[in-house]
């Protein structure tokens, strides 16, 4: 038992000294022309044109920082406001409904190049942000169903689909439930009233789908599934969704000041059409081909890239064991992890530093204690996604907004640990050691602190296990961590490379968690064993 | 801050209050209280709960700040200086004694004579006090107060209030919650350290016989009133008031009812 836990220790304190090692978690490249950023959101045709973006660049002799995985329309698009990130694939439709909030009249809606020419004028008023000229490709919704369903239920179009709908359970996207040109849309222009709606990532709606779990999906139109699923795509008979052509998104520094990143960029505007995509996301999501690989070759098909770059993401083979998967990826779990823990123990440090303080303070103020304490648990109860989503227009993306996220969640635990240990602190001791001639700093750091010491350090602990979990959605925002191969394997529809993200997670967590237990006992005072 | 603790013991103080009153909100606890206590002197306190005798003791050490009237320790007002000051120089020992329970009993005998700023010295300042009480410093001071009974935590309490050899000691009920022999027990321990000390003494209890055992006056505190101040004969002899001949009745008649006991059994 003892000897477990002295191992437990240090493991513990090797993984801080290497995070220690590390230095601090922004270094500036010192390259003159720092690397260029390009973003992704997350689901797996986004990360291959990412991938395309990021290989073509560097194959200009220009550095590339990777940031894949977005959170959403909301947050990709915000990282390129905030300068986070330099460019993305985005598609015309969602930039003039969600971005834009902008419609166009029916008879012009339909017209792909006045819809690009509308968004493009209007993001670059408003944001100073460039739409580079469309990569040859239409990604529309597709509203799928079981081919069994259609058949049963004879549907061919959405407006079939409205009038069943009644009896349909709908499993769909939280982006699509939340647009204007999603859900909401679709209730007002065909009437569409599912039984149920259930929110569901994009990597799972398909299996959902098959396995009968709900009954009709949005996807898009070009996507890999589609296909391996034997679905059917319903026709939009009233020409519903707007016009979605692919194009890259980029922000406004690079556009003014990279001439060459743009230009480079531009080589791949009008060479992908939908048949090739539709291909490249097969090979992706069907085949599990590396998404680096598939890049590679396709940049290649197109002259446009004759070296192969080295992989660097997913490893697809799989054959392989999934102990070996890890194996494998043990540097890049490694360096995931470390990057974790500095997430987490930065912020850790910064709640104890404030909140420590906080709780004392509160418990010597007594009035109002109960009003700002139940804030800060209102705080907790603000979803970890919905926080850092709230980060984004205040901070931009990457680790400060996750820190601070994280920071605001440890609060908490800490500060009512402290005000509660202190509070309850053995009152009779406290009272003897005042009458005795004690100060009001003596009986705080001589009998209250000492006697409250493990109240506090279990709210640490509390905060400590809260934010190694919490810390995983920190990939949303492009902060990195353990939750990178969880949101990839997400998007890629790749339950390896999530667990490859979530089993190191929950591990931490239980280190993390006895880590502290042990310090708990440390700390309390010796009369206090019993 | 300078260190006093190597002052020669100072002299027994006497303790006076003056028309003192004080309200807990619209619950008046001292109403118009006056008492003198000479040097050396020891007076127990009794009276019902809510009489007002615990409220007039923490008087003595600006536990309580009364709103009228005054305060003086050894002829010197009590708020002329510094409450933790004036704490620093008079013992006092609560009901459940307050041990910090993370200390050792050395450490917490030791911890007026430090707060004073004794340094090394308070080590023999609190294994005297120990002796004093009846604990032996070999046998306990690297204990912990939950390694100890009741009435050996009070021994320790008690010691702690002497270790700074103060000139004047408060007592809140101390051997409340102790069971009779532990009771009797400790006050044989408190009667020595007192005799050897000759410390003034103020004793709160609602138990009129240890009154009478541990004091040489009594004062019988009634709503917030001193109903009368004297010896347990000056009680027994001239009652000042109905309430007072009644406690002293009653109190006798329990007597009696053991008396009674112990000569039916050994008849």
């Amino acid at each position: 038992m003892s000897a477990k836990s002295h191992r437990v220790v240090g493991m513990v304190t090797a993984t801080l000294l290497v995070v220690a090692s590390l230095g601090p978690v922004d270094a500036q490249s010192p390259v003159d022309k720092r690397p260029v950023v390009v973003g992704s959101k997350p689901f797996g045709e986004s990360y291959l044109l990412c991938e395309m973006f990021a290989q073509l660049l560097e194959s200009r002799g220009i550095p590339v920082t990777r940031l894949p995985g977005l959170g959403a329309t909301e947050v990709a698009f915000g990282a390129i406001r905030s300068g986070a990130v330099d460019v993305y694939p985005e598609y015309t439709g969602t930039g003039l409904v969600a971005i834009l909030h902008d419609s166009l009249p029916d008879s012009l809606a339909h017209d792909a190049r006045i819809v690009f020419a509308r968004v493009a004028d209007l993001t670059a008023q408003r944001y100073g942000a460039r739409w580079l000229p469309p990569l040859g490709f239409e990604n529309t919704y597709a509203i799928a169903v079981r081919r069994e369903t259609a058949e049963r239920e004879h549907l061919r179009t959405l407006s079939d689909l409205a009038r069943a709908s009644g009896h349909l359970r709908g499993g769909l996207t939280p982006d699509f439930i939340g647009r204007p040109d999603g859900l909401a849309g679709l209730r007002r222009v065909y009437g569409l009233d599912p039984r149920d709606v259930r929110p569901l990532a994009p990597a799972l709606k398909y299996q959902a789908l098959a396995n009968g779990a709900v009954d009709f999906v949005d996807g898009y139109s070009t996507d890999g599934l589609l296909s391996k699923y034997d679905l059917v795509v319903l026709i939009d008979d009233r020409h519903f969704f707007p016009p979605y052509q692919a194009a890259a998104l980029a922000g406004p520094t690079v556009s003014r000041e990279r001439p060459d990143v743009i230009a480079a960029l531009m080589l791949l505007s009008g060479r992908l059409d939908e048949t090739t995509m539709r291909t490249l996301n097969r090979r992706v999501e069907v085949d599990r081909e590396n998404v680096s690989i598939v890049a590679a070759d396709e940049l290649q098909r197109l002259g446009l890239s004759a070296r192969r770059t080295l992989v660097t993401g997913p490893v697809q083979a799989r054959s392989a064991g999934f102990m070996k998967y890890l194996w494998t990826e043990r540097a890049t779990i490694a360096r995931l992890t470390a990057r974790h823990l500095e997430l987490v123990v930065a912020a850790l440090l910064a709640a104890v530093l404030v909140a420590v303080p906080v709780g004392l303070l509160l418990e010597r103020a007594r009035a109002g204690s109960g009003t700002i304490l139940g804030t800060l648990g209102v705080l907790e109860t603000v979803p970890s996604i919905a926080l850092l989503a709230f980060m984004i227009p205040l901070l931009g993306v990457g680790v400060i907004p996750a820190l601070v996220a994280l920071w605001l969640y440890a609060l908490y635990p800490i500060a009512r640990g402290t005000f509660v240990g202190v509070r309850d602190a053995d009152p009779a001791a406290v009272e003897a050691a005042e009458a005795l001639g004690a100060t009001r700093w003596q009986r705080l750091y001589l009998v209250r602190l000492p006697l409250a010491a493990p109240v506090i350090m279990s709210g640490i602990r509390t905060a400590a296990v809260i934010t190694v979990g919490a810390a995983t959605l920190a990939a949303f925002i492009g902060a990195g961590g353990l939750g990178e191969p969880i949101v990839t394997g997400l998007a890629l529809a790749d339950t390896r490379l999530v667990l490859s993200g979530a089993l190191p997670a929950a591990a931490l967590a239980l280190i993390v968690d006895g880590a502290l237990a042990l310090v708990e006992r440390a700390v309390r005072p010796v009369g206090r064993s019993a | 801050m300078p260190s006093d603790a190597d002052r020669p013991v100072a002299a027994p103080a006497a303790v006076e209050a003056r028309h003192v009153v004080h309200a807990y909100g619209r619950v008046v606890a001292l109403d118009d209280v006056s008492l003198r206590v000479p040097g050396g002197g020891s007076v127990a306190l009794v009276g019902e709960s809510g009489s007002g005798k615990t409220t007039l003791l923490r008087c003595f050490n600006r536990m309580v700040d009364p709103q009228q009237g005054s305060i003086s320790v050894d002829g010197m007002d009590v708020k002329s200086q510094p409450a933790e000051a004036l704490r620093r120089r008079i013992g006092y020992v609560q009901q459940d004694g307050g041990l910090l329970p993370h200390w050792t009993i050395q450490r917490n005998a030791e911890l007026v004579p430090r707060l004073r700023g004794a340094g090394e010295s308070a080590v023999n300042a609190a294994r005297d006090a120990l002796d004093l009480v009846g604990l032996s410093p070999a046998k306990y001071a690297m204990r912990y107060p939950h390694e100890l009974s009741g009435g050996q935590r009070q021994r320790v309490a008690l010691a702690r209030a002497l270790a700074a050899r103060p000139p004047l000691i408060l007592l809140d009920e101390p051997f409340g919650a102790l069971d009779a022999i532990s009771r009797a027990d400790l006050h044989e321990a408190f009667e020595s350290a007192r005799a050897a000390t000759g410390v003034t003494t103020l004793l709160v209890t609602h138990d009129l016989a240890e009154a009478a055992r541990l004091c040489t006056e009594l004062v019988v505190m009634r709503a917030g009133r001193i109903e009368q101040q004297g010896t347990i004969q000056d009680l027994h002899d001239s009652p000042a008031t109905p309430y007072v001949a009644n406690l002293l009745e009653r109190a006798l008649a329990g007597l009696e009812r053991l008396k009674g006991l112990s000569s039916e059994t050994s008849a």
